[in-house]
Protein backbone atom coordinates (compact mmCIF):
# COMPACT_ATOMS: atom_id res chain seq x y z
CA UNK A 1 0.00 0.00 0.00
CA UNK A 2 1.41 3.39 -0.93
CA UNK A 3 0.46 6.04 1.58
CA UNK A 4 1.18 8.69 -1.00
CA UNK A 5 -1.40 7.17 -3.35
CA UNK A 6 -3.90 6.77 -0.54
CA UNK A 7 -3.52 10.44 0.35
CA UNK A 8 -3.89 11.50 -3.25
CA UNK A 9 -7.02 9.39 -3.62
CA UNK A 10 -8.58 11.22 -0.68
CA UNK A 11 -8.62 14.48 -2.65
CA UNK A 12 -12.06 15.14 -4.15
CA UNK A 13 -10.78 15.68 -7.66
CA UNK A 14 -7.55 15.96 -9.59
CA UNK A 15 -6.17 19.23 -8.30
CA UNK A 16 -3.55 20.82 -10.52
CA UNK A 17 -2.06 24.23 -11.02
CA UNK A 18 -3.31 24.84 -14.54
CA UNK A 19 -1.41 26.69 -17.26
CA UNK A 20 -4.03 29.43 -17.02
CA UNK A 21 -3.34 29.86 -13.33
CA UNK A 22 0.40 29.96 -13.97
CA UNK A 23 -0.11 32.61 -16.61
CA UNK A 24 -2.30 34.60 -14.23
CA UNK A 25 0.36 34.45 -11.53
CA UNK A 26 3.05 35.54 -13.99
CA UNK A 27 0.83 38.43 -15.08
CA UNK A 28 0.16 39.48 -11.48
CA UNK A 29 3.81 39.51 -10.48
CA UNK A 30 4.67 41.56 -13.55
CA UNK A 31 2.01 44.11 -12.57
CA UNK A 32 3.50 44.51 -9.09
CA UNK A 33 5.55 47.71 -8.79
CA UNK A 34 9.30 47.12 -8.99
CA UNK A 35 11.33 47.30 -5.79
CA UNK A 36 12.49 50.78 -4.95
CA UNK A 37 15.90 50.01 -3.54
CA UNK A 38 16.80 53.67 -3.25
CA UNK A 39 14.11 54.04 -0.59
CA UNK A 40 15.84 51.60 1.69
CA UNK A 41 18.53 53.96 3.05
CA UNK A 42 15.89 56.63 3.61
CA UNK A 43 13.59 54.21 5.43
CA UNK A 44 16.48 53.00 7.57
CA UNK A 45 17.34 56.60 8.49
CA UNK A 46 13.75 57.32 9.49
CA UNK A 47 13.66 54.14 11.54
CA UNK A 48 16.91 55.06 13.28
CA UNK A 49 15.60 58.55 14.13
CA UNK A 50 12.41 57.01 15.51
CA UNK A 51 14.36 54.55 17.65
CA UNK A 52 16.56 57.32 19.06
CA UNK A 53 13.43 59.37 19.79
CA UNK A 54 11.78 56.47 21.57
CA UNK A 55 14.84 55.77 23.72
CA UNK A 56 15.16 59.46 24.64
CA UNK A 57 11.48 59.52 25.55
CA UNK A 58 11.84 56.50 27.81
CA UNK A 59 14.89 58.11 29.50
CA UNK A 60 12.87 61.26 30.13
CA UNK A 61 10.02 59.20 31.55
CA UNK A 62 12.28 57.29 33.88
CA UNK A 63 13.73 60.57 35.23
CA UNK A 64 10.28 61.92 36.13
CA UNK A 65 8.24 58.98 37.43
CA UNK A 66 5.33 61.15 38.49
CA UNK A 67 4.58 62.01 34.88
CA UNK A 68 5.11 58.55 33.47
CA UNK A 69 1.52 57.41 33.85
CA UNK A 70 0.35 60.30 31.73
CA UNK A 71 2.78 59.53 28.90
CA UNK A 72 2.44 55.78 28.48
CA UNK A 73 -0.55 55.10 26.30
CA UNK A 74 -1.49 51.43 26.61
CA UNK A 75 -4.09 50.45 24.04
CA UNK A 76 -7.40 49.85 25.73
CA UNK A 77 -8.67 46.32 25.25
CA UNK A 78 -11.73 46.28 23.07
CA UNK A 79 -14.78 46.18 25.26
CA UNK A 80 -17.35 43.54 24.58
CA UNK A 81 -20.85 43.54 25.97
CA UNK A 82 -20.65 41.29 28.98
CA UNK A 83 -23.69 39.35 29.94
CA UNK A 84 -24.38 39.15 33.62
CA UNK A 85 -24.15 35.56 34.78
CA UNK A 86 -27.47 34.04 35.61
CA UNK A 87 -28.19 33.28 39.25
CA UNK A 88 -28.73 29.57 39.98
CA UNK A 89 -31.99 28.57 38.32
CA UNK A 90 -34.67 26.47 39.94
CA UNK A 91 -35.87 23.39 38.08
CA UNK A 92 -39.13 25.15 37.35
CA UNK A 93 -37.40 28.14 35.73
CA UNK A 94 -35.13 25.80 33.74
CA UNK A 95 -38.18 24.00 32.42
CA UNK A 96 -39.77 27.31 31.46
CA UNK A 97 -36.56 28.51 29.76
CA UNK A 98 -36.24 25.22 27.92
CA UNK A 99 -39.76 25.54 26.52
CA UNK A 100 -38.84 29.03 25.30
CA UNK A 101 -35.68 27.64 23.69
CA UNK A 102 -37.68 25.01 21.81
CA UNK A 103 -40.07 27.70 20.57
CA UNK A 104 -37.17 29.88 19.41
CA UNK A 105 -35.61 26.96 17.54
CA UNK A 106 -38.93 26.20 15.84
CA UNK A 107 -39.16 29.81 14.70
CA UNK A 108 -35.57 29.72 13.45
CA UNK A 109 -36.29 26.57 11.45
CA UNK A 110 -39.33 28.21 9.90
CA UNK A 111 -37.07 30.99 8.65
CA UNK A 112 -35.16 28.47 6.54
CA UNK A 113 -37.23 25.49 5.46
CA UNK A 114 -35.11 22.39 5.25
CA UNK A 115 -32.78 23.43 8.05
CA UNK A 116 -33.13 20.72 10.66
CA UNK A 117 -32.07 21.83 14.09
CA UNK A 118 -33.27 20.91 17.55
CA UNK A 119 -32.27 21.61 21.13
CA UNK A 120 -30.32 18.98 23.01
CA UNK A 121 -32.43 17.26 25.73
CA UNK A 122 -32.85 19.30 28.90
CA UNK A 123 -30.89 16.70 30.87
CA UNK A 124 -27.83 17.46 28.76
CA UNK A 125 -27.88 21.17 29.60
CA UNK A 126 -24.94 21.93 31.82
CA UNK A 127 -25.02 24.79 34.33
CA UNK A 128 -23.09 27.20 32.12
CA UNK A 129 -25.34 26.56 29.09
CA UNK A 130 -28.29 28.39 30.59
CA UNK A 131 -28.94 31.90 29.33
CA UNK A 132 -32.05 34.06 29.26
CA UNK A 133 -34.42 33.29 26.39
CA UNK A 134 -33.61 36.76 24.98
CA UNK A 135 -29.89 35.98 24.81
CA UNK A 136 -30.65 32.53 23.44
CA UNK A 137 -32.71 34.09 20.65
CA UNK A 138 -29.92 36.54 19.77
CA UNK A 139 -27.29 33.80 19.63
CA UNK A 140 -29.45 31.46 17.58
CA UNK A 141 -30.36 34.24 15.16
CA UNK A 142 -26.71 35.13 14.79
CA UNK A 143 -25.87 31.48 14.14
CA UNK A 144 -28.70 31.10 11.58
CA UNK A 145 -27.61 34.29 9.78
CA UNK A 146 -24.08 32.98 9.63
CA UNK A 147 -25.25 29.55 8.45
CA UNK A 148 -27.35 31.05 5.64
CA UNK A 149 -24.57 33.41 4.57
CA UNK A 150 -22.11 30.52 4.52
CA UNK A 151 -24.56 28.37 2.54
CA UNK A 152 -24.94 31.07 -0.12
CA UNK A 153 -21.22 31.73 -0.21
CA UNK A 154 -20.25 28.04 -0.48
CA UNK A 155 -22.78 27.25 -3.19
CA UNK A 156 -21.85 30.35 -5.19
CA UNK A 157 -18.17 29.54 -4.87
CA UNK A 158 -18.76 26.01 -6.14
CA UNK A 159 -20.90 27.21 -9.03
CA UNK A 160 -18.31 29.82 -9.98
CA UNK A 161 -15.39 27.43 -9.59
CA UNK A 162 -17.04 24.50 -11.37
CA UNK A 163 -19.43 26.02 -13.88
CA UNK A 164 -21.62 23.36 -15.47
CA UNK A 165 -23.43 24.01 -18.73
CA UNK A 166 -27.21 24.16 -18.77
CA UNK A 167 -28.16 21.23 -20.98
CA UNK A 168 -31.23 20.94 -23.18
CA UNK A 169 -31.96 17.42 -24.44
CA UNK A 170 -33.74 16.34 -27.63
CA UNK A 171 -37.13 16.46 -25.86
CA UNK A 172 -36.59 20.05 -24.83
CA UNK A 173 -36.00 19.21 -21.17
CA UNK A 174 -33.50 21.54 -19.55
CA UNK A 175 -31.05 20.42 -16.85
CA UNK A 176 -29.11 22.68 -14.54
CA UNK A 177 -26.75 21.82 -11.70
CA UNK A 178 -26.74 23.23 -8.19
CA UNK A 179 -25.66 22.14 -4.72
CA UNK A 180 -27.38 21.23 -1.49
CA UNK A 181 -25.59 22.43 1.60
CA UNK A 182 -25.44 20.50 4.84
CA UNK A 183 -23.12 22.50 7.06
CA UNK A 184 -19.66 21.52 5.84
CA UNK A 185 -20.91 19.19 3.13
CA UNK A 186 -21.96 20.14 -0.38
CA UNK A 187 -23.89 17.63 -2.48
CA UNK A 188 -24.16 18.30 -6.21
CA UNK A 189 -27.62 17.81 -7.70
CA UNK A 190 -29.10 18.29 -11.16
CA UNK A 191 -32.55 19.77 -11.69
CA UNK A 192 -34.38 19.04 -14.94
CA UNK A 193 -37.62 20.52 -16.21
CA UNK A 194 -39.67 20.70 -19.36
CA UNK A 195 -39.90 24.44 -19.96
CA UNK A 196 -42.13 26.22 -22.42
CA UNK A 197 -41.50 29.74 -23.56
CA UNK A 198 -43.69 32.07 -25.59
CA UNK A 199 -43.25 35.33 -27.39
CA UNK A 200 -44.61 38.28 -25.44
CA UNK A 201 -45.58 40.97 -27.93
CA UNK A 202 -45.65 43.99 -25.62
CA UNK A 203 -42.23 43.13 -24.23
CA UNK A 204 -40.92 42.06 -27.60
CA UNK A 205 -39.17 39.02 -26.17
CA UNK A 206 -39.61 35.41 -25.14
CA UNK A 207 -40.71 34.64 -21.59
CA UNK A 208 -41.48 31.45 -19.69
CA UNK A 209 -45.03 30.22 -20.07
CA UNK A 210 -44.87 26.96 -18.07
CA UNK A 211 -42.69 24.23 -16.61
CA UNK A 212 -43.57 20.58 -16.13
CA UNK A 213 -41.93 17.29 -15.21
CA UNK A 214 -39.50 18.73 -12.69
CA UNK A 215 -37.08 16.04 -11.61
CA UNK A 216 -33.82 15.93 -9.68
CA UNK A 217 -30.89 13.57 -9.41
CA UNK A 218 -27.57 13.51 -7.58
CA UNK A 219 -24.57 13.89 -9.84
CA UNK A 220 -22.45 11.56 -7.71
CA UNK A 221 -24.53 8.42 -7.33
CA UNK A 222 -22.02 6.84 -4.97
CA UNK A 223 -22.50 9.55 -2.40
CA UNK A 224 -25.90 9.02 -0.83
CA UNK A 225 -29.39 8.78 -2.27
CA UNK A 226 -31.91 11.51 -2.95
CA UNK A 227 -35.66 11.20 -3.18
CA UNK A 228 -37.59 14.21 -4.36
CA UNK A 229 -40.89 14.63 -2.52
CA UNK A 230 -42.26 17.84 -4.03
CA UNK A 231 -41.54 20.83 -6.22
CA UNK A 232 -43.11 24.23 -6.67
CA UNK A 233 -42.39 26.67 -9.48
CA UNK A 234 -42.93 30.42 -9.33
CA UNK A 235 -42.69 32.86 -12.23
CA UNK A 236 -40.68 35.96 -11.37
CA UNK A 237 -39.43 39.06 -13.06
CA UNK A 238 -42.24 39.29 -15.59
CA UNK A 239 -41.73 35.69 -16.73
CA UNK A 240 -38.00 36.00 -17.35
CA UNK A 241 -37.15 33.85 -14.32
CA UNK A 242 -38.63 30.67 -12.89
CA UNK A 243 -37.79 29.88 -9.31
CA UNK A 244 -38.23 26.23 -8.44
CA UNK A 245 -38.40 25.15 -4.84
CA UNK A 246 -37.66 21.49 -4.34
CA UNK A 247 -38.10 19.31 -1.29
CA UNK A 248 -36.77 15.86 -0.73
CA UNK A 249 -34.95 13.44 1.50
CA UNK A 250 -31.24 12.84 1.32
CA UNK A 251 -30.05 9.53 2.73
CA UNK A 252 -26.55 8.30 3.25
CA UNK A 253 -26.40 4.76 4.62
CA UNK A 254 -28.44 5.09 7.78
CA UNK A 255 -28.51 8.88 7.90
CA UNK A 256 -31.59 10.68 6.69
CA UNK A 257 -32.06 14.40 6.26
CA UNK A 258 -34.94 16.39 4.85
CA UNK A 259 -33.86 19.23 2.62
CA UNK A 260 -35.48 22.07 0.74
CA UNK A 261 -33.61 24.20 -1.76
CA UNK A 262 -34.36 26.57 -4.61
CA UNK A 263 -32.89 27.00 -8.07
CA UNK A 264 -33.59 29.65 -10.70
CA UNK A 265 -33.77 29.24 -14.47
CA UNK A 266 -33.56 32.28 -16.73
CA UNK A 267 -35.10 32.82 -20.17
CA UNK A 268 -33.29 35.23 -22.47
CA UNK A 269 -35.02 37.34 -25.10
CA UNK A 270 -34.60 34.61 -27.72
CA UNK A 271 -36.06 31.88 -25.52
CA UNK A 272 -32.72 30.32 -24.58
CA UNK A 273 -32.79 28.94 -21.05
CA UNK A 274 -29.88 29.36 -18.66
CA UNK B 1 18.72 38.66 -8.34
CA UNK B 2 17.74 39.89 -11.79
CA UNK B 3 14.18 40.03 -13.00
CA UNK B 4 14.88 37.24 -15.49
CA UNK B 5 16.30 34.98 -12.79
CA UNK B 6 13.28 35.60 -10.61
CA UNK B 7 10.91 34.90 -13.48
CA UNK B 8 12.70 31.63 -14.26
CA UNK B 9 12.67 30.58 -10.62
CA UNK B 10 8.97 31.32 -10.35
CA UNK B 11 8.21 29.34 -13.49
CA UNK B 12 10.33 26.41 -12.29
CA UNK B 13 8.69 26.49 -8.86
CA UNK B 14 5.21 26.48 -10.41
CA UNK B 15 6.10 23.65 -12.80
CA UNK B 16 7.79 21.48 -10.20
CA UNK B 17 5.70 22.17 -7.13
CA UNK B 18 2.48 23.84 -8.31
CA UNK B 19 0.26 20.76 -8.23
CA UNK B 20 1.61 19.61 -4.90
CA UNK B 21 1.32 23.05 -3.32
CA UNK B 22 -2.26 23.32 -4.48
CA UNK B 23 -3.16 19.88 -3.15
CA UNK B 24 -1.53 20.62 0.17
CA UNK B 25 -3.47 23.88 0.44
CA UNK B 26 -6.67 21.98 -0.24
CA UNK B 27 -6.00 19.69 2.73
CA UNK B 28 -6.07 22.77 4.95
CA UNK B 29 -8.94 24.79 3.53
CA UNK B 30 -11.04 22.02 1.89
CA UNK B 31 -12.54 24.44 -0.58
CA UNK B 32 -11.52 24.55 -4.23
CA UNK B 33 -12.04 28.24 -5.04
CA UNK B 34 -10.22 29.24 -1.85
CA UNK B 35 -7.45 26.78 -2.72
CA UNK B 36 -6.96 28.53 -6.06
CA UNK B 37 -6.83 31.96 -4.43
CA UNK B 38 -4.31 30.84 -1.84
CA UNK B 39 -2.13 29.02 -4.39
CA UNK B 40 -1.85 32.23 -6.40
CA UNK B 41 -1.07 34.17 -3.25
CA UNK B 42 1.67 31.70 -2.32
CA UNK B 43 3.49 32.02 -5.64
CA UNK B 44 3.13 35.79 -5.70
CA UNK B 45 4.59 36.01 -2.18
CA UNK B 46 7.31 33.59 -3.17
CA UNK B 47 8.25 35.78 -6.13
CA UNK B 48 8.16 39.00 -4.12
CA UNK B 49 10.33 37.55 -1.37
CA UNK B 50 12.98 36.09 -3.65
CA UNK B 51 15.27 39.08 -3.04
CA UNK B 52 15.19 38.30 0.67
CA UNK B 53 15.76 34.57 0.15
CA UNK B 54 19.12 33.78 1.69
CA UNK B 55 19.43 30.23 0.51
CA UNK B 56 19.66 28.76 3.99
CA UNK B 57 16.93 26.31 3.07
CA UNK B 58 16.04 24.83 -0.28
CA UNK B 59 13.63 26.60 -2.61
CA UNK B 60 11.20 23.74 -2.03
CA UNK B 61 11.24 24.13 1.75
CA UNK B 62 10.98 27.90 1.43
CA UNK B 63 7.97 27.58 -0.85
CA UNK B 64 6.18 25.14 1.43
CA UNK B 65 6.83 27.39 4.40
CA UNK B 66 5.04 30.24 2.63
CA UNK B 67 2.18 27.90 1.72
CA UNK B 68 1.73 26.57 5.25
CA UNK B 69 1.85 30.10 6.66
CA UNK B 70 -0.80 31.28 4.24
CA UNK B 71 -3.08 28.37 5.11
CA UNK B 72 -2.62 28.78 8.84
CA UNK B 73 -3.32 32.51 8.63
CA UNK B 74 -6.44 31.87 6.62
CA UNK B 75 -7.72 29.29 9.08
CA UNK B 76 -7.02 31.59 12.00
CA UNK B 77 -9.02 34.42 10.51
CA UNK B 78 -11.86 32.13 9.57
CA UNK B 79 -11.98 30.60 13.02
CA UNK B 80 -11.80 34.03 14.57
CA UNK B 81 -14.96 35.11 12.77
CA UNK B 82 -16.92 31.98 13.51
CA UNK B 83 -15.60 30.97 16.87
CA UNK B 84 -17.71 32.76 19.46
CA UNK B 85 -21.25 31.94 18.47
CA UNK B 86 -20.52 28.59 16.88
CA UNK B 87 -18.80 27.30 19.99
CA UNK B 88 -21.71 28.24 22.18
CA UNK B 89 -24.52 27.21 19.88
CA UNK B 90 -23.04 23.81 19.24
CA UNK B 91 -23.67 23.02 22.91
CA UNK B 92 -27.34 23.68 22.46
CA UNK B 93 -28.13 22.05 19.16
CA UNK B 94 -28.48 18.47 18.06
CA UNK B 95 -28.11 19.43 14.41
CA UNK B 96 -24.48 18.33 14.21
CA UNK B 97 -25.38 14.68 14.14
CA UNK B 98 -26.04 14.51 10.40
CA UNK B 99 -22.74 16.09 9.42
CA UNK B 100 -20.78 14.20 12.02
CA UNK B 101 -22.26 10.84 11.02
CA UNK B 102 -21.88 11.59 7.34
CA UNK B 103 -18.27 12.62 7.62
CA UNK B 104 -17.54 9.73 9.93
CA UNK B 105 -18.85 7.24 7.40
CA UNK B 106 -16.94 8.90 4.57
CA UNK B 107 -13.79 8.94 6.63
CA UNK B 108 -14.02 5.28 7.47
CA UNK B 109 -13.53 4.45 3.82
CA UNK B 110 -9.82 5.04 3.40
CA UNK B 111 -6.59 5.89 5.15
CA UNK B 112 -6.34 9.12 3.21
CA UNK B 113 -9.74 10.21 4.40
CA UNK B 114 -8.86 9.13 7.92
CA UNK B 115 -5.72 11.29 7.79
CA UNK B 116 -7.81 14.22 6.61
CA UNK B 117 -10.05 13.91 9.64
CA UNK B 118 -7.11 14.38 12.02
CA UNK B 119 -6.41 17.69 13.78
CA UNK B 120 -4.29 19.96 11.61
CA UNK B 121 -1.08 19.51 13.56
CA UNK B 122 -1.03 15.78 12.81
CA UNK B 123 -2.52 16.04 9.35
CA UNK B 124 0.02 18.54 8.06
CA UNK B 125 3.05 16.52 9.10
CA UNK B 126 1.64 13.39 7.47
CA UNK B 127 0.97 15.21 4.20
CA UNK B 128 4.33 16.93 4.23
CA UNK B 129 6.18 13.71 5.02
CA UNK B 130 4.37 11.10 2.94
CA UNK B 131 2.95 13.17 0.12
CA UNK B 132 5.33 16.08 -0.40
CA UNK B 133 8.20 13.84 0.71
CA UNK B 134 9.99 16.42 2.81
CA UNK B 135 12.50 15.22 5.38
CA UNK B 136 11.91 15.61 9.11
CA UNK B 137 14.41 18.48 9.18
CA UNK B 138 12.68 20.24 6.30
CA UNK B 139 9.26 19.80 7.87
CA UNK B 140 10.63 21.31 11.08
CA UNK B 141 11.86 24.25 9.01
CA UNK B 142 8.51 24.62 7.24
CA UNK B 143 6.49 24.45 10.46
CA UNK B 144 9.02 26.41 12.53
CA UNK B 145 9.26 23.77 15.23
CA UNK B 146 11.90 21.29 16.35
CA UNK B 147 12.57 18.02 14.52
CA UNK B 148 11.58 16.18 17.68
CA UNK B 149 8.18 17.82 17.64
CA UNK B 150 7.74 16.73 14.04
CA UNK B 151 8.69 13.15 14.92
CA UNK B 152 6.27 13.09 17.83
CA UNK B 153 3.41 14.47 15.75
CA UNK B 154 4.17 12.09 12.93
CA UNK B 155 4.18 9.10 15.26
CA UNK B 156 0.97 10.21 16.93
CA UNK B 157 -0.69 11.02 13.59
CA UNK B 158 0.25 7.64 12.17
CA UNK B 159 -1.21 5.95 15.18
CA UNK B 160 -4.45 7.90 14.95
CA UNK B 161 -4.74 7.24 11.22
CA UNK B 162 -3.88 3.58 11.77
CA UNK B 163 -0.95 3.78 9.36
CA UNK B 164 1.34 0.86 9.89
CA UNK B 165 4.92 1.39 8.91
CA UNK B 166 7.36 -1.43 8.55
CA UNK B 167 10.29 -1.33 10.89
CA UNK B 168 13.16 0.73 9.51
CA UNK B 169 11.00 2.67 7.12
CA UNK B 170 11.07 5.67 9.37
CA UNK B 171 14.27 5.35 11.36
CA UNK B 172 16.60 6.75 8.76
CA UNK B 173 15.24 10.21 9.39
CA UNK B 174 16.46 10.26 13.00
Amino acid sequence: MSIKNELEKSLPTLIELSENEKAMIQAKVQQAPPSRYYWKPLLLSILAVMLIGISLLSMMQSSSPADSAAVIMEPEPEEKPVRAPLPPLTDEVKKQYYQEYVKIIDEAMASKPGMNISVVPIEQFEDDFWVTPGDFRKDIQSWVDHHLATEREKINEMLRGNPAPVITNENGHVTKKTYMYFSDILIAIEVTGNFKTAYHASRNRQIFSSVQDISTKLTEITRGAWKQTSSKATLLDGGRTIEIQIEGIFEYNTIRNEKRFTIEFYCDENGEIH
Amino acid sequence: MTQNEKDSLLQAAMDQHGDYIKRLIYTYVKDLPKTEDLAQEVFIKFYKSLDAFEGRSSIKTYLYRIAVNECQNYLKSWHYKKFEVTEKVKNWLKRDSFEVDFLQQEQNQSIGALVNSLPIKYREVIWLYYYVELSITDIAEVLKCSPNTVKTRLARGRKLAKITIEEGDFDYEY
